[in-house]
């Protein structure tokens, strides 16, 4: 009953894993936004990748999961944002990454006076922020809130840090931990059964023994 | 002889959940998103799974035979 129940749990896993329907990216109306990335600080150098949003991000097109905008540790982000018709006073803002509720970046604007955002972002300042180079695919989500929280727009889609991953302390964490830890489960954790002296055998009538 | 059954939870749970990590993080690293932004959790428990499959289901290695008995 016992393996029935567990084969039935990691049965249950891989179907969720496997038959989950993709979430797709998308930006909420009335926003939109046009990105650019290139691998030089301030906008310079070789462009990287391009792409827009405006709704539903069709898989294939750059930010969905299939096709990430690819950027570069080392270079720079051109962004464009617009609200449509809607200027959102008082405003607040936050990207969160991996779907945690805790924001990577956060801000506010209680006064803008247009409907367009734009800015260049330089990824060499955040990465170098954090303790250790990062490579890999992330999914990024952000909302913005507006005119006291009657306007709002949500974003996400994924983003590509590019670089070879080997080597990078969270590649080498990942692989040491699969490694060790499947060592562990498949040598030490599993159920055994074993055999041992009764502690208690060898015990004989309370009258003394026949004969 | 009396047969010992050990099991091992909190050590399956441990090293599930050390696995499950690694896989997340992996999953991340390599784009690897086949249930969608939700992937990466999903790994790690996964690991918890099957950390915990590990301590409750018998190995079919290693298993002891009953020792032989003198006098039966």
């Amino acid at each position: 009953m016992r393996r029935l129940l567990a084969a039935g749990v990691v049965a249950t896993m891989l179907a969720l894993l496997l038959i989950l329907p993709v979430l797709a990216a998308e930006l909420t109306s009335p926003c939109s936004m046009e990105v650019r990335s290139f691998d030089g600080l301030n906008a310079s150098g070789t462009e990287i990748d391009a792409g827009a949003a405006a709704g539903p991000i069709a898989e294939g097109d750059v930010g969905s999961q299939s096709r990430p905008f690819k950027v570069d540790p080392e270079g720079s982000i051109d962004f464009a944002f617009h609200t449509g018709t809607t200027i959102f006073e008082n405003n607040h803002w936050s990207i969160f990454a991996q779907g945690l509720p805790v924001a990577i970046l956060a801000g506010s604007d209680d006064n803008p006076l247009d409907v367009d955002e734009t800015g260049i972002v330089s990824l060499n300042e955040a990465i170098k922020a954090l303790p250790f180079r990062v490579v890999g695919v992330f999914f990024i989500s952000g909302d913005l809130y507006g005119n006291n929280d009657a306007s709002h727009c949500h974003g996400e889609g994924y983003v590509q840090v590019l670089g070879d991953p080997i080597g990078t302390i969270p590649w080498d964490v990942a692989a040491a931990l699969i490694v060790l830890s499947g060592l562990v489960l498949l040598v030490a954790t599993p159920y055994t059964v074993d055999w041992e002296v009764d502690q208690l055998g060898g015990e004989r009538l309370h009258t003394g023994p026949i004969g | 002889m009396i047969q010992r059954r050990r099991r091992h939870p909190f050590m399956g749970l441990f090293f599930g959940l050390l696995l499950g990590i690694g896989l997340g993080v992996m999953a991340i690293i390599y784009g690897i998103y086949i249930a969608g932004p939700l992937t990466p959790w999903l790994l790690v428990i996964l690991g918890v799974v099957i950390g915990l499959v590990m301590a409750f289901v018998p190995r079919p290695w290693g298993r002891k035979p009953r020792p032989q008995m003198r006098g039966y």
